[in-house]
C-alpha cells in the first residue's frame, strides 16, 4: 500500500515560513496541524494519508528528537544521530512511493504543518539572518530538513544486508551531501552511491598521512570524469563495486605518491 | 551550444532504431504525454534496433570480437533516479543484428518528464591497444532519449480537485489557478497547481465523466483561462520582461515558470517566422491596449473551441 501526503500550496509554505519566525523559539509545537485548509492531495495514484497515519508519522519522528535531546538545541553528534535514525523512520513508516516523494510540496507540508517544532530544533534560525527557507520549504530537494533523508535511505537502502540501512552510518553529512547534490551524475544512480560509500567504510586508513576523506573527495572527482561517458547503471553490482574500488585505489596511490 | 568530446572514436550511422512505441506489441508511437497517467500506471514501451556489427567495431577501432551490449535505463524529472529496464548481450558473430526492445517503467518510480535511454556500449574491459579506442565496459558508443510528459512540467499542469468551501475560496467557482508569484526561475511543477471545485456540480461531474464523455468546451475553456493567466501575469511583471534569455532553460529541477511562458507563447501566440522575445514585446504592447484581443489570440492560438467540442 501506498500513500498521497498532502502538498502545501506554495503561496501557503512562504507564508507559514514567515510565521515562523513571528513564534518565539521553542514555541512551535503550538503551529503543529494535521491538515491544512491550503494543501491538496494528488487527484488519484493512491490512498489519501489520514490524521491517524500523520500523527503515527509525527509521534515516531518526535522520539527520535527526544531521544538526542529535543527540545534542549542539539549537538553536532545528535543533530546527525537525528538525521540517520529518521531517513530510516521516514522510508520504512512513510509508505511514500518514490514518485510523491520527489514532490517538494509534501515536504513543505511535513516541515511546515506536521513538523515544525522538531525542524526548528533540527535547524534552528541563524543570529540575524533567521531560518533557511530551503531546510522548510522544500526549494531544493537535496536541503530539506526531512526530504532529504527520505531520499538518503531510498538510495542507500541497501536489501541484501541484515540491516537494510547500515550504509546511513558510514559517512558523515558533508561528505555524503558530496554525492547527493550531484544528483544527476551520481545520486541517481543508487547502486552507485552505494557503492561508493561501500568503498569508504573498507577503505578508513587515515595513519599514513592522506586523510579518508581527501581520498573519498579526489575519486568522486574520478568518477564524475567517467559518468561523463560510461553507462554505470548497466553494470552488475559486482562489476560496480569492483570499479569503485579500483578508482579508489587508483586515488590513494596517486595522493600516497 | 556545449558540445561533449568522446575519449574515443565512435559509430556513425550504424545503429538504426525505431521510435519508441506504446505498448508490447505494435502500439501507437510513444505521445508526447500521457495526460491520463498516476503512481498506479505502469508504462511499457518498445521497439526495434538494428546495429551493424561489423561496421560499427570497424568504425570504432574495436576488435572484432569485442562484446557489444544494448542497454536501456529511464528516470523522471522528479527524482532524477535511474532505472535499468534492459540489457542484452549483442551477438559475437554476425554483420547485423535486429533487437527488439521492450521494457516497463514503474508507475511508482515516476512523476514529472520521463526520459528513457537507449545505449549500445562496450559489455566488458578491453586492453588498452590504441589510443581513442574505447577500452572500459559501460563505455557509450551510441545512444537516444525519448521524453514523454507524464505530470507537472512543460505543458501539462498538476491538477487537484478540492472543495472551495473548505479551502476558503468563492464556492462557487469552477477552478482556480493557483501560482507562487514572483520567481520566474523556479521550476514550473513546483509553483503551479489547479484546484478544480468539487463542490461545483459541473466540474464535479466532468471530473466523474469516462474520457469519451468528458465535457471537452469545459475543459477547452480551462485551457483558454490557464493560457490567458499564466501569460498574463508575466506580461504584467516587470521581473519576468528583464530576464535574460538564457536564463529561461531548464534549470535541472525541471522547466522553470519562465520557460513554461516562453513555451506556452511559442506554441500559441508567436506569428510565423516570429521570435518568443519578439512575441513577448509585441503581446505586452497588445495586451495593454486591447485585453479582449489578447484573450481572441489565445482562443485561435489553442483552436478554442476545437473540433469535437460541443
Amino acid at each position: 500500500m501506498s500513500l498521497l501526503y498532502p502538498r502545501l500550496l506554495p503561496a501557503e509554505a512562504n507564508r507559514l515560513f514567515e510565521v515562523l519566525h513571528q513564534v518565539p523559539s521553542g514555541a512551535h509545537e503550538n503551529m503543529v496541524a494535521y491538515q491544512s485548509t491550503r494543501a491538496v492531495f494528488a487527484a488519484t495514484g493512491g490512498q489519501r494519508a489520514s490524521r491517524d497515519d500523520l500523527q503515527r508519522l509525527r509521534l515516531s519522528v518526535l522520539a527520535v528528537a527526544r531521544a538526542q535531546g529535543y527540545p534542549e538545541e542539539p549537538t553536532n553528534a545528535q543533530g546527525a544521530a537525528f538525521d540517520r535514525a529518521v531517513a530510516r523512520v521516514l522510508h520504512e513508516q512513510s509508505l511514500l512511493i518514490p514518485g510523491e516523494a520527489a514532490q517538494r510540496q509534501i515536504w513543505a507540508f511535513l516541515a511546515l504543518v506536521l513538523l515544525p517544532d522538531v525542524c526548528t530544533w533540527r535547524w534552528p534560525a541563524k543570529p540575524g539572518k533567521g531560518y533557511t527557507g530551503d531546510r522548510f520549504k522544500s526549494t531544493d530537494l537535496t536541503r530539506h530538513a526531512l526530504g532529504r533523508l527520505w531520499t538518503r535511505a531510498h538510495v542507500l537502502r541497501d536489501p541484501d544486508a541484515d540491516d537494510p540501512y547500515h550504509l546511513l552510518a558510514v559517512m558523515g553529512e558533508a561528505d555524503l551531501d558530496q554525492i547527493m547534490a550531484r544528483r544527476s551524475a551520481l545520486a541517481g544512480s543508487p547502486a552507485l552511491v552505494r557503492s561508493i560509500v561501500r568503498a569508504h567504510a573498507e577503505d578508513p586508513r587515515d595513519a599514513d598521512g592522506v586523510p579518508s576523506r581527501t581520498v573519498f573527495r579526489q575519486s568522486l572527482i574520478r568518477l564524475l570524469r567517467l559518468t561523463a561517458f560510461m553507462d554505470l547503471d548497466a553494470a552488475s553490482a559486482t562489476d560496480l563495486y569492483a570499479l569503485v574500488r579500483g578508482v579508489r585505489a587508483d586515488t590513494r596511490r596517486a595522493l600516497e605518491h | 551550444m556545449s558540445v561533449r568530446a568522446w575519449p574515443y572514436r565512435r559509430p556513425v550511422d550504424r545503429v538504426h532504431a525505431e521510435k519508441w512505441q506504446l505498448g508490447v506489441a505494435a502500439g501507437e508511437p510513444l505521445p508526447m504525454a500521457l495526460p491520463d497517467w498516476d503512481y498506479t500506471t505502469d508504462i511499457a514501451m518498445s521497439r526495434v534496433v538494428q546495429v551493424d556489427l561489423a561496421e560499427l567495431r570497424e568504425d570504432c577501432g574495436l576488435p572484432a570480437d569485442a562484446g557489444l551490449r544494448l542497454s536501456v535505463r529511464y528516470w523522471p524529472s522528479t527524482s532524477l533516479i535511474k532505472h535499468a529496464a534492459f540489457r542484452e548481450i549483442l551477438p559475437m558473430r554476425g554483420d547485423k543484428v535486429a533487437c527488439e526492445i521492450q521494457v516497463v517503467a514503474e508507475g511508482l518510480d515516476l512523476g514529472g518528464e520521463l526520459t528513457i535511454e537507449t545505449l549500445l556500449e562496450l559489455a566488458s574491459d578491453l586492453p588498452y591497444s590504441d589510443p581513442f579506442v574505447a577500452t572500459r565496459a559501460g563505455s557509450i558508443l551510441w545512444s537516444d532519449q525519448a521524453r514523454m510528459h507524464l505530470e507537472g512540467s512543460a505543458g501539462l499542469l498538476p491538477v487537484a480537485p478540492v472543495s472551495f468551501r473548505e479551502a476558503g475560496l468563492p464556492p462557487g467557482a469552477a477552478w482556480y489557478v493557483s501560482m507562487d508569484g514572483g520567481d520566474w526561475q523556479q521550476a514550473a511543477m513546483g509553483s503551479l497547481l489547479v484546484l478544480l471545485n468539487e463542490d461545483n456540480p459541473e466540474i464535479r461531474r466532468a471530473l466523474e465523466a469516462e474520457k469519451k464523455d468528458a465535457p471537452g468546451d469545459l475543459w477547452g475553456l480551462l485551457e483558454v483561462d490557464i493560457v490567458c493567466d499564466l501569460i498574463g501575469r508575466a506580461l504584467d511583471d516587470e521581473a519576468f520582461l528583464d530576464e535574460p534569455a538564457a536564463s529561461h532553460e531548464d534549470n535541472g529541477q525541471g522547466i522553470t515558470m519562465a520557460g513554461l511562458v516562453r513555451a506556452l507563447i511559442r506554441t500559441y501566440l508567436a506569428r510565423p517566422g516570429e521570435g518568443v522575445d519578439q512575441a513577448i514585446k509585441r503581446l505586452h504592447d497588445e495586451r495593454r491596449r486591447d485585453p479582449s484581443r489578447f484573450r481572441a489570440d489565445v482562443q485561435n492560438g489553442i483552436g478554442f473551441p476545437r473540433d469535437g467540442q460541443k
